[in-house]
């Protein structure tokens, strides 16, 4: 009965959901791509390794400048014997450097590294050897490269043993890293390990940018990231230490990219909800246009409920008609968004539960005002009316 | 529904009803009190604005008394909430408009059937008493038409059959004919006159037409809100002709 008075009026149908189909597909493809980019950022703090805690001189945060580290090898031993298990701890040191093949030449971050950069980080390898403890102590010109770096350099052609030049001084290939994507910006597939006794030499500085600890458990990211930070304060009076851990870091991106989607799902519902009053609007005419209908359902024995409840359902169909339509071209929309373009979209059953919810929610609330006009029609004039 | 058996199909004491029109209360009656027995044949006539209509809604209980009682088939309207007197509606009394009032969209057999969806009487039920409904008056074979493919005549026949579905005590029937060439208007009377005698049911009709009050075995005249002369009593005026100061209980 409701889906035949939808019919009868088609064009006015169509136009009238196409209000909700705009809101609820707009719900669905903003909640997407928010959520899509949440999870891509979180995908990569995963993806650095579990339980790393990062310290650094100075404070963290957002918008902080960096601070100049006066951080060096003897600190790295001071955090080692502090957490008690040497292998866990690992050090950095970076700088943009070329290398240079032949006549082929990149631009790579050189990063002087220790032999426990493995047990802390996840960066398989595709070829050869992680640098040793050997390569540390006898500062050997040896280099793991990134798995970006190994193919502009060498493309197809196996790079173990051969060799490169960064900055003018030879490095023989030891190592190639498997492609790991990048963290923050931070390319890491364009990177080259070297020792770091190599690289502060290269460099020429005896400072490190920031020590790397795991955690042995989830459990131990706290201690341990007291403990490191208050013995480095001690050693340094006056001076700051951060040390970040990827919870923290999940914590607060996570909440920033939830409101972001939050914002999103804001605005597409502001568009939802004007779909909503057209719905209204549209139910208003239906109700005035058929008053000798109504006027002759009731003359026949139609309770008030009855008529309310026919024009309720007869919204509470077009929105969800809307909403289904909606979604339908949302998760398509969303899932070609994903396949071409770099945007990530994420599809989740709560934004189309919502949405879909909402839409249905939306035909009953801009329902019940007209449909209760409908129901309280006095029969005697509603017959009446032309 | 209380329905007592024997009761009168209508009993109206004192009946009154007022609009008020831009602020100026309009009398449309004044005071009616007449009693309509079961299987009676009755014609309401009178000029136009007498108020014939607007007892014929008080009648079909459309409509309240501003005063007075009224009783369906012993029923106090009074007592029933708008839920009771569409309940009523459904299933004591039957519908027949002068302008037909079908749902243009469905078809004949849809149109009967309506009724008996506020009854709860579920779909096959429904469709096999509302085509009895339809053979009952000649349109066995315009189930599935809608009333734009039938004539006047026809699509006041389909209305009668959906007056007639729900087995009413009482068909009320606002100017059946007046809508329908003089052919077509006596085929109608014909099929009313045969409800009554044959199947029992009483008969209200409101008209201004001469000849079709004159079908009725009663006639009531109204006139200025008031009953003017009732051929049950064959005497000039009703019992209760005469405005009454009474105000609604």
């Amino acid at each position: 009965m409701a889906l035949e008075a939808l019919r009868v009026n088609r064009l006015r149908s169509a136009l009238t959901m196409f209000g909700v189909v705009v809101g609820v597909l707009a719900v669905v493809i903003l909640v997407a791509i928010g959520t899509g980019a949440k999870e891509a950022i979180e995908k990569e703090i995963a993806g650095l390794g579990s339980n790393i805690i990062l310290v650094v001189p100075g404070q963290v945060g957002l918008g902080a400048a960096p601070t100049q580290s006066r951080l060096n090898l003897a600190d790295v031993a001071f955090v080692r014997r502090l957490v008690g298990d040497p292998a866990k701890v690992t050090v950095a040191v970076n700088s943009g450097e070329s290398v240079r093949v032949g006549r082929t030449e990149v631009f790579a971050t050189i990063t002087g590294t220790d032999e426990n950069l493995p047990n802390i980080f996840d960066r398989p390898l595709r070829r050869g050897r992680y640098l040793s403890g050997t390569d540390v102590d006898t500062r050997r010109r040896v280099a793991v490269l990134g798995s970006e770096v190994g193919a502009k350099l060498f493309g197809d052609i196996d790079p173990i043993g051969r060799q490169v030049t960064i900055s003018g001084v030879r490095f023989r290939v030891i190592g190639l890293y498997e492609p790991v994507g990048a963290t923050f910006g931070v390319a890491r597939d364009q990177e080259v390990h070297v020792p770091v006794t190599t690289a502060q030499r290269l460099i020429g500085l005896s400072r490190i940018n920031g020590i790397a600890v795991g955690a042995s458990g989830p459990d131990e990211i706290e201690p341990l990231r007291q403990r490191v930070v208050e013995g480095l304060s001690g050693r340094y009076p006056g001076e700051r230490f951060s040390a970040v851990t990827q919870t923290q870091l999940l914590g607060t991106i996570g909440s920033v990219l939830g409101m972001l989607t939050g914002v999103l799902a804001a605005i597409a519902g502001i568009s939802l909800l004007v779909g909503g009053v057209g719905v209204s609007n549209i139910m208003l005419v239906s109700v005035r246009e058929r008053t000798r209908e109504i006027g002759l359902r009731k003359a026949l024995g139609a309770r008030q409920r009855d008529v309310l409840g026919q024009f309720l359902i007869e919204a509470v169909l077009l929105t969800t008609i809307g909403g289904v339509i909606g979604i339908l071209i949302g998760v398509g929309g969303s899932l070609l968004i994903q396949a071409v373009s770099p945007v990530p979209a994420a599809i989740t059953w709560w934004s189309i539960a919502l949405a879909f919810g909402v839409s249905v929610g939306v035909g009953v609330f801009f329902g019940v005002a007209p449909a209760r006009r409908a129901a309280r029609l006095d029969p005697v004039i509603a017959l009446r009316a032309e | 529904m209380n329905d007592l058996e024997g009761a009168p199909a209508f009993e109206a004491v004192d009946l009154a009803r007022s609009y008020k029109l831009e602020g100026v209360s309009v009398d449309a009656l004044r005071g009616v009190s007449l009693r309509i027995e079961r299987g009676e044949f009755v014609a309401i006539i009178g000029p136009s604005g007498s108020g014939k209509s607007t007892l014929m809604h008080l009648l079909g209980c459309l409509d309240r008394p501003t005063s007075g009682t009224l009783r369906v088939n012993g029923v106090d309207v009074a007592t029933l909430d708008d839920t009771g007197l569409a309940e009523l509606r459904n299933q004591a009394v039957g519908f027949v408009f002068q302008s037909f009032h079908l749902l243009g969209r469905t078809s004949a057999l849809e149109n009967v059937a309506l009724p008996l969806v506020y009854r709860g009487v579920g779909k096959a039920e429904r469709r096999r008493r509302a085509r009895r409904a339809l053979e009952a008056v000649g349109l066995a074979h315009r189930l599935d038409h809608r009333p734009s493919q039938m004539s006047g005549g026809e699509q006041q026949r389909v209305a009668i059959a959906r007056a007639l579905v729900g087995d009413p005590k009482v068909v009320l029937a606002d100017e059946p004919t007046g809508n329908l060439d003089s052919r077509n208007g006596q085929e109608v009377m014909g099929i009313l006159a045969d409800l009554n005698s044959a199947g029992g049911v009483a008969v209200v009709l409101v008209t201004h037409e001469r000849e079709v009050a004159d079908l009725a075995r009663r006639r009531i005249h109204v006139r200025d809100g008031l009953i003017e002369l009732d051929t049950a009593h064959e005497a000039g005026g009703g019992p209760h002709a005469g405005r009454t100061g009474r105000d609604a209980p």
